[in-house]
């Protein structure tokens, strides 16, 4: 049975990163592809990547918790730490990707919006532009990735 | 050494099906779609998800044969059967997927792309809107779909519980 819902969690893991690569892809062609038509076509992979992913990762989630009792690692420090983990990627990503996301489709569709200039001076511009990059999401959702992957195969406290 | 291989082989995965989720959301979209230029939007999304999903294909593919003789597993069955169905898989999607998107984009801009067979001939100005319609229309990407995730069910099975 555990070994069963280890398959299932990693089959679902793999489910929803199919899914969020497409917002994935959304973030990166946002800075690319200005135009209307071609925004209608971004919007879209959001509606399919919003479609699936709540289902995989309600899936993913649900046989991590059965796990975590079958194998009674509840009382491990490396769970805790990776759900801790994977909850501060899930608040970044919603406080700033959002936002981003928002303000690229209003900008990408806006041809006033696309001729102004978005930067802030200073240290604040400087913040915004480290923050507001796909890189910077790309990132943050591969390292914390990586590091969650570790925590559950290596197990290490 | 193993351990580390294993977790570069899942984290590989993982990315790759990051990358491999546009381009399975373009193919979704592009039957739907009956503006060029919105076509050409999804195109240009699938291919930008081409392009890099080499690199993490590579590490999943070098970490698994090491690991193979590492783990001496190239005398069972199962890990020859998961890369026989792994075979089945891309043939199937780059048979009826590149052809596909080749096509849309030569029908598109034919100065930019090439037709996707040499038997084809070379179009002179981009497709009309009709034409557009009817190449959208033989998108598979249901049977792709089922064919990805039903393959991908039996190699990780194989590769998790080792059957024989």
């Amino acid at each position: 049975m555990y070994e069963l819902l280890r398959f299932l969690h990693v089959l679902s893991a793999m489910a929803y990163f199919l899914f969020h690569g497409a917002v994935a892809s959304v973030t990166f062609a946002l800075r690319r592809e200005p135009g209307p038509k071609r925004i209608d076509a971004l919007s879209a992979v959001m509606v399919f990547a919003y479609a699936g992913a709540p289902i995989a990762g309600v899936a993913l989630v649900l046989t991590g918790i059965v796990m975590g009792f079958m194998g009674r690692w509840w009382g491990d420090r490396w769970l805790w730490t990776s759900l801790g983990l994977l909850l501060v990627i899930g608040i970044l990503m919603n406080r700033l990707g959002k936002p981003y996301l928002t303000e690229g489709f209003v900008r990408a569709s806006n041809r006033e919006a696309q001729t102004q200039t978005p930067t802030r001076a200073g240290f604040a511009g400087a913040m915004r532009k480290f923050f507001f990059h796909p890189m910077f999401f790309a990132l943050t959702g591969s390292v914390g990735l990586a590091v969650v992957l570790w925590l559950m195969m290596f197990k290490p406290f | 050494m193993y351990t580390v291989l294993r977790f570069l082989h899942v984290f590989s995965a993982f990315a790759f099906f990051l990358i491999h989720g546009a381009t399975a959301a373009a193919m979704f979209a592009l039957k739907r779609e009956r503006d060029a230029k919105r076509v050409e939007g999804w195109l240009i999304i699938r291919d930008f998800a081409t392009k890099w999903m080499g690199i993490p294909l590579a590490i999943l593919f070098i970490s698994g044969i090491v690991m193979g003789f590492m783990g001496r597993w190239w005398n069972q069955t199962w890990i020859w059967l998961a890369i026989g169905v792994f075979l089945a898989i891309s043939f199937a999607m780059s048979g009826f997927g590149r052809p596909y998107h080749d096509r849309l984009w030569h029908a598109i801009d034919p100065q930019g792309h090439a037709p996707p067979t040499k038997k084809e001939k070379r179009r002179s100005s981009p497709a009309t809107t009709e034409e557009i319609v009817g190449l959208l229309a033989k998108g598979r990407p249901m049977l792709l779909t089922v064919i990805g995730i039903v393959g991908l069910g039996v190699i990780l099975w194989l590769m998790m519980f080792k059957p024989f």
